[in-house]
């Protein structure tokens, strides 16, 4: 089966095929032989090609969470020939131009900015999230107009959550 | 109060230090009495205490600093004492005297001791009087909306903005022009208002390229106080310490000596007893400044314990309890070299944004002459409330090398999975020449060390081994695509060995 993992901007193309004893995945030019420890819990023993490591894996939503060597590693793994269809759905969603802005982590909404209606210029701050004793500025990713403000102040945010969409 | 024998204690606080506390204080043979908010029922410090009570909702101000309460349910809890820990109401005179009112040993300083050092405008002022340098700076607090640029211009840009209360670098700005100076002000009063509910703020010179080096002091309701070396904080970013050694490579014996005797005389000038802490700047030519005194154990002590073989919360209990101090000023030469990495749930990669979240997996490092203090277990959560910092991980070595090589391996050990962490940032850092030269300042994280250099070595097995669980994943909806024979019940099985839902 031939994934197409994402993370952040970069994109990886891998075929993973079942092999005697684990799996073997290829991205064309490399090949690796992965095995993967039978056990519950989200920290294991995986082995690739002869290295050993303690690896964090965890299911986030639609992405993987691999935590290798200290680094956490987020992949959106789709199947390749599925993504095709998916990026282009993105770029039709792209030429509306709306942006939505999302909270980037957990927090408590402790001011709101600017209402529905208001011009932002892009940088600007929409809103202030406030998480682990820091007030962090939520800001536009571009100028327009506000259409909509979901957030309200004094209320707590889920990662991800929508707050606001600007045109 | 007359002091009195400790039997049980209360611990005002949550996460590390709070189970930190109460280790010592139950070898000690000391009941202890946790206090947790809606969101801690049921935290690693709660588990650990013999007994536990509710103060109320999640945030710190309907919780945590809820000094009234706290001081109830230690009267009725029947806890004798209360052990602050840091943050929270540790350097609240008020709290320690509602303690000292209420019959309770408050284990810190006295409140009037807190009250005179406590305050950073008036410790400078205290200083200057002992002798002690400080760097040049307005000895009050500024006025609200008070014009301060004149003054300012005399002191010389750049300057920097600090609350009059707490520390952690909220409500700290540097301002290096004339017309940035109102807003900064400004925002600092706001900052900390909301985070200490002081919105009080000086201004000082802002000496460029310094170390921040600091002393620990301690002493007992006799009079006695010694210093137990300095602690080297250099390491920081926005004003928050990362790693800290102990000693600093770039104080030797006499540097040493002379910074604890200027440390020693300022305690004993406030009649300082418990343990304290004077943080000092250090400029490149070796003259130190006094910045400010924390009068409470600070979140780094576990490298001063390390290389002078310690236990600083049990000598702060026997000196609440009229014990006098228990070492000798010349048993505490530095042994070794401790070094300590915060682990905090914070992203490197995303500019260090604190992340709350569910700890869906932990292995924790040990081995010789490593130290994990930890406030989090796997399955347990990481409230958005508080502090990101959710461990320390100290090593200790014969030299520095040592120390660091240990650090390093102690590392690699620890996989958190759930949040992301500062692992990444440490590795990076602890292999990094100039760090190892011991060639940095506080600047040296924020000026030269960026996050974004750093590749990510293991990109392409990350994503080789996320691909392979997405295809097993794929293969347990999709049984009938699979070639193992396996069949339904295998595949549920193997779900459940996934353990990967959510």
């Amino acid at each position: 089966m031939r994934f197409a993992l994402r993370h952040g901007a970069e994109r990886i193309e891998l075929e993973v095929e079942e092999e005697a004893g684990g799996y073997r995945v290829s991205d064309g030019k490399r090949t690796w032989h992965v095995r993967i420890e039978e056990r519950r819990g989200a920290v294991r023993t995986v082995q690739v090609d002869d290295a050993r490591h303690r690896v964090g894996v965890m299911r986030k939503g639609e992405a993987w969470d691999i935590v290798l060597e200290g680094i956490n590693h987020e992949f959106i793994a789709r199947e390749a020939r599925f993504e095709k269809l998916l990026e282009l759905q993105k770029d039709r969603a792209a030429v509306s131009a709306k942006a939505e802005i999302r909270a980037p982590i957990p927090g408590l909404v402790t001011n709101v900015l600017k209402k529905a209606g208001d011009t932002v210029a892009e940088g600007e701050p929409v809103l202030i999230l406030s998480a682990m004793k820091l007030e962090n500025e939520i800001r536009s990713p571009r100028g327009g107009r506000v259409i909509e403000v979901r957030a309200k102040a004094g209320a707590a945010v889920e990662k991800g959550e929508m707050l606001a969409i600007v045109e | 109060m007359k002091p009195r024998k400790i039997r049980k204690l209360l611990v005002a606080n949550r996460g590390e230090i709070a189970v930190r506390v109460m280790r010592s204080a139950c070898e000690m043979g000391i009941r202890t009495v946790a206090v947790y908010s809606d969101a801690d029922e049921w935290a690693p410090h709660v588990q650990m205490a013999d007994e536990a009570y509710r103060i109320g909702p999640p945030p710190a101000k309907e919780s945590y600093l809820k000094a009234a309460l706290i001081v109830e349910t230690a009267r009725k809890s029947g806890a004798d004492a209360i052990h602050p820990g840091y943050g929270f109401l540790s350097e609240n005179a008020g709290f320690a005297t509602l303690c000292e009112r209420a019959g309770v040993t408050f284990v810190g300083p006295s409140a009037a001791s807190i009250d005179a050092i406590g305050n950073k405008v008036n410790a400078r002022r205290l200083a200057a009087q002992s002798g002690v340098p400080i760097v040049p700076g307005l000895d009050r607090a500024a006025a609200e909306g008070e014009d301060l640029t004149a003054i300012a211009r005399r002191i010389g840009f750049p300057v920097l903005v600090k609350a009059a209360a707490g520390g952690g670098g909220r409500g700290m700005r540097i301002v290096r022009e004339p017309k940035d100076l109102a807003k900064n002000l400004r925002d600092a009063r706001g900052e900390a208002a909301a985070a200490f509910g002081d919105g009080n703020v000086f201004i000082e010179r802002y000496v460029d390229r310094p170390r921040h080096v600091e002393v620990q002091v301690f002493g007992d309701r006799a009079g006695n106080v010694v210093h137990l070396n300095e602690r080297e904080c250099s390491i920081q970013r926005r004003h928050q310490k990362l790693v800290e050694e102990s000693p600093s490579c770039a104080v030797d014996a006499k540097l040493r000596a002379r910074m604890g005797e200027t440390a020693v005389r300022l305690a004993k000038a406030v009649k300082y007893f418990s343990a304290g802490t004077m943080e000092f700047l250090l400029d490149p030519k070796g003259n130190f400044y006094f910045l400010e005194m924390n009068t409470r154990l600070q979140v780094e002590h576990p490298v001063t314990e390390m290389t002078t073989g310690t236990d600083l919360v049990k000598a702060q209990i026997a000196v609440a309890e009229g014990a006098p101090l228990p070492w000798k000023q010349d048993a505490l030469v530095p042994r070794g070299h401790a070094i300590e990495a915060r682990i905090t749930a914070e992203d490197p990669f995303a500019n260090f944004a604190p992340q709350a979240g569910e700890i869906l997996g932990l292995d924790a490092p040990s081995g010789p002459h490593v130290r994990w203090d930890a406030g989090i277990r796997e399955g347990g959560t990481i409230p958005m409330f508080y502090d990101s910092m959710i461990a320390k991980l100290v090593a200790w070595g014969r030299d520095r090398a040592e120390a660091i090589v240990r650090l390093r391996r102690a590392l690699a050990e620890l996989v958190v999975v759930g949040v992301p962490t500062l692992v990444p940032f440490h590795l990076h850092l602890l292999a990094d020449r100039r760090f190892l030269r011991g060639d940095f300042d506080t600047g040296f994280v924020e000026r030269e060390f960026s996050m974004s250099v750093l590749d990510r070595p293991r990109m392409a097995e990350a994503a080789a081994i996320a691909a392979v669980l997405e295809y097993r994943r794929r293969r347990q909806e999709t049984p009938a695509a699979g070639g193992n024979g396996a069949g339904p019940t295998g595949w549920r099985r193997n779900a459940i060995r996934e353990g990967l839902r959510k």
